[in-house]
């Protein structure tokens, strides 16, 4: 019986072994496909000139070489049209997580007439395509008089960071429906006493929120934040619209070949013009361009995660 | 201090809460208005008429329904290309939602290195940078890869000739076969738009009580069983916005043919107002194909108090 008992549960260990030994496969090789392109940008941006021409160099660059980073850093202005970017996201991003934030208390903590219809149109603001207003709306800031309430002509705010902020600050930027609405589904599930003791307390709604519900959004503030900030960095639709297509990463890396050959002579002037070199300088300029994205979502990542078992963002 | 004012003005508790309801709000009334509202029927506007950029403005002259039918009847790409991205989102969606669900299920179970594996999940979100799109297109690197994927005949992961005679062979429908063919292919694109849904599915799970798989298991059931009776109808809220989040993404994602149309139309050939007479048309059917959709799943939904 003893023995019985054993062998089965050896054969019990066995499947467990071989179980995890398949997930651990699976989940290895989702995770290669998903780094496979950043990986394979990655190995090309160390590679040397004589090893992009050969085709036998793969994966493993044979004359190792910074090279290609110190051209794409100068030519794209790395650090000027990186300043412009962050500035720009961060911006943006500050401004969405509080007005999304407060709109999101608003909708789930009171009871006014009209909520389910104004909290019905912050989710059609989201299924919208935003193309659909894109250019109605470049006119709009093109022409900016607020229905004609600042005189006829209007302010040209294209160029500046109008654009942004003003939606921003107002919780119609760029998917913050998606914002207010998880903002929305994180205070519904608080619980009512927290609020209620700050009554009694004799504190009004706005200090109630000051001092109660804000210091408990963690959570949502970092998802909110997270989420705005990169998706207003990654932008470029809206961004190459509104801001006149200059003075920003995205558009500093698409003239990169062109900038490259004004500013090097022979022999990297001449070598811009081979493809394969071309595309390495691309891939080593979109490696810097995500180098900031990637090191905050490091830094983020625990936590944002924590915070997404945490939320339940649905439901 | 604006409580103090109310209460002065002897106004109910009910009445100062819907205030404070209103002012908690207001952000997002006046944005709705003035960079919603506005732009959204300006662009109902620019469907149904002329564009001209003048020095102080843009002028515009009323053409009815001009066009909308050049985009339906004389634009050459774009009756097509609606039809074809229709097919696609319909042929993609089970796929992507099976397959995050999947994920969201090996991600939730306990293993080494699951907060890395959790990580590199959502990395596509995180790099989904519109640049890297539109430098991809012309980029060396990434026609080679796809060139030399196109050597073996095939274009696309699934190359292996083994494989494929054996697919075909099973005797199954060769549609069905050509679907998972295309399926398997178009791997990383579905990994990286599973990548919210996984996100999604994974609160999902979260979120159903311990305590039901324990019932389940002293009454004896099955993991099959525990499968449709207790993870699928908590689940399905999820699913639907999951459905949802899908189509939304996808009809306005980059990689969409008729979007980036649209956007190139645009600047060239019809202007302003062809091009938002097209994205309307799109748009219009995309709502359509979504309350069709959430119709069906919502009547199967349960939410669970």
């Amino acid at each position: 019986m003893d023995n019985f008992k054993s062998s089965f549960f050896k054969i019990k260990n066995m499947k467990d072994y071989l179980y995890s030994l398949v997930r651990m496969i699976l989940i290895c090789g989702l995770c290669f496909i998903i780094l496979y392109p950043l990986l394979i940008r990655i190995a090309t941006s160390f590679m040397g000139y004589e090893d992009l021409l050969d085709p036998s160099v793969r994966w493993i660059p044979r004359n190792f070489t910074l090279q290609n980073y110190t051209i794409a850093y100068e030519g794209i202005y790395y650090i000027e049209n990186l300043i412009s970017s962050l500035t720009l996201a961060l911006t943006v991003s500050i401004l969405s997580l509080f007005s999304c934030i407060i709109v999101g208390y608003g909708f789930a903590r009171f009871e006014f007439r009209g909520r389910s219809i104004w909290f019905a149109l912050v989710i059609f603001t989201f299924i919208v395509p935003p193309q659909i207003i894109l250019v109605p709306n470049y006119l709009n800031f093109r022409f900016f008089n607020l229905f004609g309430l600042l005189g006829e002509e209007g302010f040209n705010l294209i160029g500046t960071y109008w654009p942004f902020i003003l939606p921003a600050a107002t919780a119609s930027g760029l998917r913050n429906g998606l914002f207010v609405f998880i903002a929305r589904q994180f205070f519904i599930g608080m619980p009512d006493s927290l609020e209620e003791a700050a009554y009694v307390d004799g504190a009004g709604p706005l200090k109630t929120f000051r001092t109660v519900m804000l210091p408990s959004a963690g959570p949502i503030i970092v998802i909110i934040f997270l989420f705005s900030f990169v998706w207003q960095y990654n932008d470029y639709i809206m961004t190459s619209l509104l801001t006149g297509r200059s003075g920003f990463l995205p558009f500093a890396l698409q003239s990169l070949r062109g900038t490259v050959s004004t500013l090097y002579e022979a022999p990297i002037e001449d070598w811009v013009s081979e493809p394969e070199f071309a595309s390495a300088l691309e891939n080593t300029g979109i490696i810097l361009f995500l180098a900031p994205i990637i090191f905050i979502y490091l830094i983020l990542q625990r936590y944002f995660i924590e915070s997404i078992q945490r939320t339940g963002i649905v439901g | 201090m604006i409580l103090r004012l109310l209460r002065k003005l002897n106004i109910s508790y009910k009445s100062q809460r819907e205030i404070f309801g209103y002012f908690f709000i207001s952000p997002f009334i006046l944005g709705f208005l003035m960079f919603f509202l506005y732009p959204f029927v300006m662009s109902i506007i620019f469907s149904i008429s002329e564009i001209e950029l003048t020095t102080g403005g843009f002028n515009l002259n009323f053409v009815g329904t001009e066009n909308y039918s050049y985009a339906l009847f004389s634009d050459p790409d774009f009756t097509y290309e609606v039809v074809t991205s229709f097919g696609t989102i319909a042929a993609e969606l089970p796929i992507i939602i099976i397959f995050s669900y999947f994920v969201a299920v090996l991600l939730n179970q306990k293993f080494k290195g699951r907060t890395t594996a959790r990580a590199i999940f959502f990395l596509p979100v995180i790099l989904s940078a519109g640049v890297i799109h539109y430098m991809d297109q012309g980029d060396f690197l990434q026609q080679a890869m796809t060139a030399s994927a196109q050597l073996g005949g095939v274009d696309g992961i699934l190359t292996s000739e083994v494989i494929l005679n054996l697919l075909y062979q099973m005797e199954l429908p060769d549609n069905f076969v050509e679907y998972i063919i295309t399926a398997v292919n178009r791997t990383p694109e579905i990994i990286n738009a599973a990548a919210i849904p996984i996100l999604i599915f994974l609160s999902g799970l979260q979120s159903i009580p311990q305590s039901l798989y324990e019932v389940a298991d002293i009454d004896g059931a099955t993991g099959w069983e525990k499968f449709w009776k207790v993870t699928f109808p908590l689940l399905s809220p999820m699913l639907l916005a999951n459905v949802i989040y899908i189509i939304v993404d996808s009809f306005t994602n980059l990689n969409n043919e008729i979007i980036s149309m649209i956007q190139e139309s645009l600047l060239g050939r019809g202007g302003f107002g062809v091009s938002s007479a097209m994205i309307w048309l799109y748009f219009l059917l995309v709502i359509i194909f979504l309350a069709i959709i959430i119709k069906i799943i919502s009547r199967n939904i349960i939410y669970m108090e």
